[in-house]
């Protein structure tokens, strides 16, 4: 009690405002923060941050995707690559669909092949190197015998972007 | 502004000098019976009674009978309370015979050098019977120090005659105390040629006025009264009312902390309020949710391994074993080949052998027949690895 008296004595009054004063500016915003801390449980967050981040990953990664008006340029180097495979691909049917959020569209190509093995294989590794953006849908090839060459559909799906 | 009262006390009497808020301060005498403490506060007790003083502040000056002098050589003056207390107490302890029983107080301002020592108890019982009759006690001090503070002696050694006895103090030429020694006269020793033979130097300087011979040492001590005796504070056992040194900047700090405080408390509202964020609004939430949905679905379906399917079904089957027919559907996982080999065996080594590519799995026979040449045609299906089903009707599109 003694050591506190004379500490009190040696601050002196001005000492001692100020201690007071700081003292309740700390409480005051201790305080302030907790019921910042409050609100925050009770009001739903903000989900704004996520969001624009969420938006920025999606125009990068948009980025990578040819844009919807070089699809005829797409879909002519895809048959080039099978005129250079020597793969015979006879006809073709396209199909364009938007995807959910209409930031791609999906070309659905169907395409009728003939060709030897190594011509679809061929064909193959053309499209991974020059179309990354080439997803198998299905394919169906038939032969008579491992003599003869295959015959049959292919369907590919093309993704395309559809913003600028 | 409360009246000051000064009481004084040698190793013969205590002296009060006062008004009592009335007229012209004046001295009170009473002498000392036994010599000890008790006698003291009891004289004390005696004279305050007497003058029945009004709200005052007041000084008490020991004599060096009561309070001793010790000058110390501090290894550093920045050093810390503790470290000063401990350093205290050791050189203390090889003069006074039980150390605890007294206050040791060191200098924090003017002379650093300076110590001194005084009697525990009777500290506390000045306190005690000052404040029991509404005193503040503000100041105890060593008669010596508060009587260098008012003459101001440097480079010289100063003399306290009190009676029978005197200190001395050797100052340099800063008015730094260096050495004190304090001890009883003989027998008509002269005090100051005593202190000019103690070889600390040529000069010696008596503290005090002359006069006054008829009075006991403690009221010639008045004449020594100091308006401020601010060097010595450090000693003092009751400090002063100013703040010290290092006061100022716990004072200082306590302002910058203030100072931060306040900026941080209207500051942060004021910022996080001044700016809001705008909200992202509910449509643009589920676009964006929709677009995540379609791109993960895209991406899923691109990393399908579909060109390694067609090179293992097409290349890499074993010698005497050919494709006839090959379907491959991701959306369904599965794979149904036709194989044109000689026999099972050659079936179940095209089996182990895509298998062991690791994009099939579950692969087996589920028919075969004969062509005209006897050759086997056998039907191998199965499973397809490395392809997430879900991203098919996630990347299917939508209805336009």
């Amino acid at each position: 009690m003694t050591g506190l008296r004379f500490e009190l004595h040696r601050l002196g009054w001005l000492g001692v405002a100020l201690c007071l004063m700081a003292g309740l500016m700390v409480a005051g915003l201790v305080a302030s923060h907790l019921e910042a801390r409050r609100l925050a449980t009770v009001a739903p967050d903000d989900p704004t941050a996520a969001y624009a981040a969420r938006e920025r990953e999606i125009a990068t990664l948009l980025a990578h995707f040819p844009a919807a008006d070089s699809r005829e340029r797409q879909v002519a180097d895809l048959l080039d690559a099978a005129t250079a495979s020597r793969l015979e691909v006879v006809g073709g049917r396209y199909r364009q669909t938007p995807l959910e959020g209409r930031v791609l569209s999906r070309i659905e190509m169907t395409l009728p092949v003939a060709g030897d093995r190594l011509a679809v294989l061929r064909w193959v590794d053309a499209l991974a190197a020059q179309l990354p953006a080439l997803s198998l849908s299905r394919i169906s090839l038939n032969r008579a015998a491992v003599s003869e060459p295959f015959s049959g559909d292919v369907r590919l799906d093309l993704f395309l972007r559809d913003v600028p | 502004m409360s009246e000051r009262l000064l009481i004084t006390i040698d190793g013969s009497h205590v002296g009060v000098l006062g008004g009592g808020g009335r007229g012209t301060p004046r001295w009170r005498f009473e002498p000392l019976v036994g010599g000890n403490i008790d006698s003291v506060l009891d004289a004390v007790a005696t004279l305050l009674d007497a003058l029945q003083p009004g709200p005052a502040t007041a000084i008490v000056w020991l004599g060096s009978a009561w309070a001793r002098l010790l000058c110390l050589d501090w290894p550093d003056s920045a050093l810390g309370r503790d470290e000063r207390t401990a350093l205290l107490l050791h050189h203390w302890s090889a003069v006074l015979p039980d150390v605890a029983a007294w206050q040791l107080r060191a200098a924090e301002r003017g002379a650093q050098r300076l110590s001194a020592a005084v009697p525990g108890a009777l500290v506390d019982g000045l306190q005690h019977a000052l404040t029991q009759r509404g005193l503040r006690p503000a100041s105890l001090l060593p008669a010596i120090c508060g009587a260098l503070a008012a003459a101001d002696v440097r480079d010289a050694t100063a003399l306290l005659d009190e009676g029978d006895r005197a200190t001395l103090l050797r100052l340099d030429a800063r008015g730094e105390p260096l050495a004190a020694i304090s001890r009883r006269k003989r027998d008509g020793e002269e005090a100051l040629r005593w202190a000019t033979e103690a070889g600390w130097n040529g000069r010696a300087a008596r503290l005090g006025a002359a006069a006054g011979a008829d009075l006991p040492p403690c009221a010639r001590w008045t004449a020594m009264v100091p308006a401020a005796n601010e060097r010595f504070i450090g000693l003092d056992a009751w400090a002063s009312e100013r703040p010290r040194r290092r006061d100022w900047l716990w004072l200082g700090s306590g302002a910058a902390a203030l100072a931060m405080a306040g900026a941080a408390t209207v500051l942060l509202p004021a910022a996080t309020d001044s700016a809001p964020a705008p909200r992202i609004s509910e449509s643009r939430m589920a676009l964006v949710a929709q677009q995540t949905r379609a791109l993960n679905g895209v991406t899923s379906r691109l990393e399908t391994p579909w060109q390694a399917w067609l090179r293992d079904c097409l290349l890499e089957l074993p010698a005497e074993s050919g494709v006839l027919q090959l379907d491959i559907d991701p959306q369904q996982r599965r794979i149904k080949l036709v194989l044109d080999t000689a026999d099972f065996a050659a079936v179940e080594a095209v089996i182990a052998r895509l298998e062991a590519s690791g994009h099939f799995a579950g692969l087996r026979s589920t028919g075969h027949d004969r062509d005209s040449a006897g050759r086997l045609r056998a039907v191998v299906e199965g499973g397809l690895l490395g392809v997430d089903a879900e991203a098919f009707s996630t990347a299917a599109g939508v209805a336009p």
